[in-house]
């Protein structure tokens, strides 16, 4: 408790202070006779000072400075007239520069006419802005705990139909009429579509067909053929969604349109849609991207072709792109479908020159095993970048072909840098016992720091 | 015939459900891996055990392992895993998942898949 | 004297005014951009399916790095929950920054460490790495333990940024709780990079007080019940989801909480790491990367994302938030002065143009200006008579805006993330923002100016010697 006033301190200093000032205000006691001729003269000199303050914040146009001594100086001689004459004068220039200097005017303090009434209208704006937003708070809960509970009902009732429809051996015409009944609006259609877009993920062969029969059967095509056709970006990108999972092509003309999009989430939907929608040329569009191909966009066009089991684009002919971020999915492409024969493509991307894409060449024909590029990743090493060399060392560590010994003691021996070393003896590691054997010679060696390097390596817990 | 479906997406175990349950099987269902490990260890009359590999709470993997170590159960494991998870799924074989079926896939088949691995098991008994 | 005075005040008056436009204003607009980038982020990320960053082939590889300093009640459950992140290519580096108490046996016994042969580089300087742990046991592979002379909470992130040996870095404060799919969100700006090299991400802070927490996680949300980190909870919904927001849509972020961040390793390699001689290492390693890029006239971003990733207990007893305000202050002014060049600086963008001068006007100068208007304010009364009515209106006027600023703040949670589940706790929070300009706000002011003449007086950062570890020292929000 105590820390606490501690800490409060400051405050009561603050209202301490406004207090005692509050007492200095009070009027003090009338001065005495004999001062009282001292105090004239002093009078006098103040109000001198204050006109010739006045004059000079006059001449300046400083007209709140000036009109502030005139005041005063009309506080200390009441009768004079010159005060008076130029308070009229201020309060006149001052009333009519309100258009002309409006930096003057907001910002003068006596003339506050303006700025209080900003402030007012600013308070009203705060307040009701303040009781709008709380309102909306509440009533927004409010909603969405209704909607969540309607949603639950929906979806306990769409799935059990739906699930009935897949396994029921035949139609039944009471339960389409059923389902047409309760999607009846588009809120409760949109849950019916997202189920079975869910559903359709899932299952292959009849039901998926059934299924999609059912979403034709019910006009489900034509809410989201309204989907895609919609201005809103991210209810068109729905829209595509949806009809490339149901497999309909009737908003093609639109998604083929939107393949150049500037909107991120619109293009990509676009994209995916084509490849699911077209599949004779449905890769047409990497050659003519001009942005850069995100790792983003690519992993998600990935996990469409492994997904619905598409089609491969020709990646040999992509390799030639211009686009290098084309070039990059290309080449993690070939690596992960493993097509060994963009051999001899890859090898010329080796003097590509962007360092990024011979990284990924260099990984890519690593990943394969492809043991005719050693040579060539021999011969480039010395002119390759860091991050290269590593990818190289690393290439050659994978293909692992005992032939590479020399090569790697090389560049164990030549090498300073701890991370290409650690590679190098790790290349050499997976040699098989002639490595291994290399690698324990290594060991009893003082030459530079061999025992560590070997240690990490041979270290299973480590890597 | 007491089957354990444990699969986070509702819509997929519903559909599991109704399949399985037309082929004649008793249906048990758990939404994540924690709560298939509450209902393996108390109940023992469970003959095979279906899960998803990707759950929130505890993996596929894990409820696998748990099974196979701590329960020393050796009732079947049929999987149920997306496409292009070969890696997980060898990982899933070597803790001792007997069978998997990717999705999408085809019902019927899953249903002989099931069917055939209870039958092993009930000879080898 | 008295004409001084009055120049004084009417330059005074003039400027308090100005200032006081100037960062409502700025305040309405950040709050406007905001709303706009809440808006299309929440569109965008509901067709996002991040399952498929979990199964993809080619993603990049993070090193999530959590400094611990005399932790031995709380380690082992927050390495559990750190192993059990969703994602596919991780790994959880701690690092034991010398602690004083059983952190270091406690680790090893639980997750059965020994060891191992460890070979690296200390690319940046650093104290003595005593030692790198690895599990015996497989299922933990993914957890490496290092042992460390102490240093503070930046050495101890530059020895794991040198011990790891993957493509990005997550640095996390070690009691914090992150939410499973924290390394999927941040993650995904990196792959999304096109033109624009993205060298780090950040995201949002919740506040775990009163919360329920089990094995590390949170089990249930609640309100704080008491009432500095319920004001807190607005402070940083405010922060988060009003001015953070926008400056990460106008790429004028200046800082990533230490609490959450993920970072390109070799840009901040090629920076130098963190920096260890100043308190406020998060928010002085974010604009040193960004004055690298800019000064390397490479075009580079830095995202930032509402979601609420991690979960931290804040000060609740006014002494210790008394120190962590503080700090803040100094790390701040520590870092503005360090890089005063970035001030309105074209070269820098709108990094340097608006950014920084937005941080040097409103974080480090808006409270010490308040004190010196008040100062002046007491002068006025006492020494001539000040005009009552303006002042009340002046008053009310910042009153009710602050107020409606933060039912704003509110509304915007409700509208995105509605996190808190009763319809009461809207109401309490909105009683909160009623008290808070009154009772809290002049706190907050005090701090920053004790801040800043702790600052005057030389206390730069904790020194080595009498650290006092940063359990408590959660980064800035």
């Amino acid at each position: 408790m105590n820390k606490r006033f501690i800490q409060l301190r400051f405050i009561l200093n603050i209202v301490l202070i406004t207090f005692i000032s509050l007492i200095a205000n009070l009027p003090v006691y009338p001065a005495s006779e004999k001062e009282s001729a001292e105090l004239v003269l002093q009078r006098e000199r103040d109000y001198e000072k204050r006109i010739i303050w006045g004059e000079r914040f006059f001449s300046l146009h400083l007209d709140a400075l000036a009109l502030k001594q005139f005041e005063r100086a009309n506080k200390i001689k009441p009768g004079a007239y010159f005060p008076q004459y130029r308070i009229k004068q201020v309060t006149l220039r001052l009333n009519q520069s309100q258009n002309r200097f409006v930096s003057e005017f907001i910002f003068d303090f006596n003339k506050p006419g303006f700025l209080i009434t900003a402030l007012i209208l600013v308070i009203v704006f705060s307040i009701t802005s303040m009781v709008i937003a709380l309102a909306t708070a509440l009533i927004n809960r409010n909603n969405m705990m209704r909607a969540e509970k309607r949603k639950q009902y929906l979806l306990e009732e769409y799935q059990t139909m739906l699930v009935n429809y897949l396994f029921a051996t035949e139609i039944n015409q009471e339960f389409i009429s059923k389902i047409k009944k309760i999607s009846n609006n588009k809120f409760n259609r949109r849950i019916l579509i997202d189920q079975m877009i869910d559903l359709s993920i899932t299952l292959t062969g009849e039901e998926k067909e059934k299924l999609k029969n059912l979403y034709l059967l019910l006009g489900l095509d034509k809410d989201s053929y309204k989907r895609a056709m919609s201005r809103k970006w991210h209810i068109k990108a729905k829209g595509f969604r949806e009809l490339a999972f149901m497999n309909i092509p009737s908003a093609n003309k639109e998604i083929r349109r939107c393949l150049t999009s500037r909107n991120d989430i619109l293009r990509m939907e676009a994209q995916f849609a084509t490849i699911r929608l077209y599949p004779d040329n449905s890769f047409e569009f990497l050659e003519q991207l001009k942005k850069r191909y995100t790792l983003w966009e690519q992993l998600n066009v990935y996990e469409t072709i492994t997904f619905h089991q598409l089609n491969l684009p020709d990646f040999d002919h992509l390799l030639k792109s211009t686009n290098d971020s084309i070039v990059m999915f290309s080449l993690r492409m070939i690596r992960i479908f493993q097509l060994r024969n963009t051999f001899n493509t890859m090898l010329e991307l080796l003097s590509h020159k962007s360092a990024e894409i011979r990284n990924q060449a260099i990984h890519v024909m690593g990943a394969l095993k492809i043991n005719d590029c050693l040579p060539q990743l021999k011969r480039i090493y010395k002119t390759e970048t860091y991050e290269n060399c590593l990818e190289i060392i690393k290439a050659i560590a994978s293909i692992n072909d005992e032939s590479m010994l020399g090569f790697l003691k090389l560049v164990l021996d030549k090498e300073d840098d701890v991370q290409l070393q650690i590679e190098a003896a790790m290349a050499i590691n997976k040699l098989g016992i002639k490595g291994s054997d290399t690698l324990n010679k290594l060991l009893t060696s003082d030459y530079k720091n061999y025992q560590i390097i070997v240690k990490h390596v041979l270290d299973k817990r480590i890597n | 015939m007491k089957i354990l479906i444990c699969e986070d997406d509702t819509m997929t175990l519903k559909a599991l459900e109704h399949k399985l349950k037309k082929e004649g099987y008793e249906i048990i269902s758990a939404k994540d891996g924690k709560s298939a490990c509450d209902i393996l260890s108390e109940q023992n009359d469970i003959d095979l055990l279906l899960t998803d590999l990707h759950m929130p709470v505890l993996s596929g993997l894990e409820l696998i392992s748990f099974l196979r170590g701590k329960l020393q159960s050796n009732m079947p494991i049929v999987m149920l895993t997306r496409v292009g998870l070969e890696e997980t799924v060898l990982q899933a074989f070597e803790l001792g998942a007997d069978d998997y079926i990717t999705k999408p896939f085809n019902p019927d088949e899953l249903a002989i898949r099931i069917k055939r691995l209870l039958l092993k098991n009930k000879s080898s008994l | 004297m008295d004409i001084f005075f009055d120049i004084l005040s009417y330059i005074v008056n003039n400027f308090i005014l100005g200032l006081t436009i100037v960062i409502f204003s700025s305040y309405l607009i950040l709050a406007l951009i905001s709303a706009i980038a809440l808006r299309n982020y929440l569109r965008k990320n509901s067709f996002v399916d991040y399952n498929n960053i979990i199964l993809a082939p080619v993603t990049p590889s993070i090193s999530v790095i959590a400094p611990a300093y005399n932790e031995e009640k709380s380690i082992v459950d927050n390495i559990r929950a750190l192993l059990a992140l969703y994602y596919n290519n991780f790994e959880v580096t701690v690092v034991n920054d010398g602690s004083t108490d059983n952190t270091f046996k406690t680790v090893i016994e639980a997750f059965d460490m020994e060891r191992v042969n460890y070979f690296f580089d200390y690319r940046i300087p650093c104290e003595r790495i005593r030692g790198v742990y690895k599990s015996r046991n497989r299922s933990f592979k993914k957890l490496t333990f290092i042992d460390k002379v102490n240093g503070g909470k930046a050495d101890a992130l530059n020895a794991g940024i040198n011990i790891s040996k993957n493509q990005l870095i997550c640095s996390i404060d070690v009691d914090s709780i992150m939410e499973p799919d924290a390394l999927l969100k941040l993650v995904k700006p990196f792959m999304e990079e096109g033109d624009k090299k993205v060298i780090g991400t950040g995201g949002v802070i919740r506040i775990a007080n009163s919360c329920q927490i089990e094995n590390g996680q949170i089990k249930r949300i609640h309100l704080p019940e008491k009432f500095l980190p319920r004001v807190q909870v607005l402070e940083y919904t405010r922060a988060f989801l009003m001015a953070r927001m926008a400056w990460g849509k106008l790429n004028g972020l200046l800082l990533i909480s230490g609490a959450l961040g993920m970072f390109d390793k070799e840009t901040v390699v090629k920076c130098g790491g963190y920096s260890t001689s100043t308190v406020g290492e998060d928010m002085e390693l974010v604009v040193r990367m960004r004055r690298y890029m800019a000064e390397q006239k490479q075009k580079y971003e830095v995202i930032y994302i509402p979601d609420p990733l991690v979960w931290t207990e804040v000060p609740s007893t006014l002494k210790v938030l008394g120190r962590q305000r503080n700090r803040w202050t100094r790390g701040t002014m520590e870092t503005l002065f360090k890089h005063k060049v970035l001030f309105m600086n074209p070269k820098y963008g709108i990094f340097g143009m608006l950014g920084y001068t937005y941080w040097l006007l409103f974080e480090w100068l808006a409270p010490v200006i308040e004190f010196l208007g008040l100062i002046y304010f007491t002068l006025l009364v006492i020494f001539d008579e000040p005009n009552w009515y303006f002042f009340l209106l002046l008053f009310v006027f910042v009153y009710t805006f602050a107020v409606s600023l933060s039912t704003w703040a509110l509304l915007f949670e409700e509208l995105t993330y509605h996190k808190y589940e009763k319809r009461r706790d809207v109401l309490k929070l909105f009683i909160t923002a009623l008290i808070e300009p009154i009772f809290y706000h002049p706190l907050t002011v005090y701090w920053a100016v004790r801040g800043n003449i702790d600052y005057m007086r030389g206390v730069r950062s904790w020194g080595k010697m009498d650290r006092v570890g940063f359990q408590r020292s959660k980064g800035k929000i």
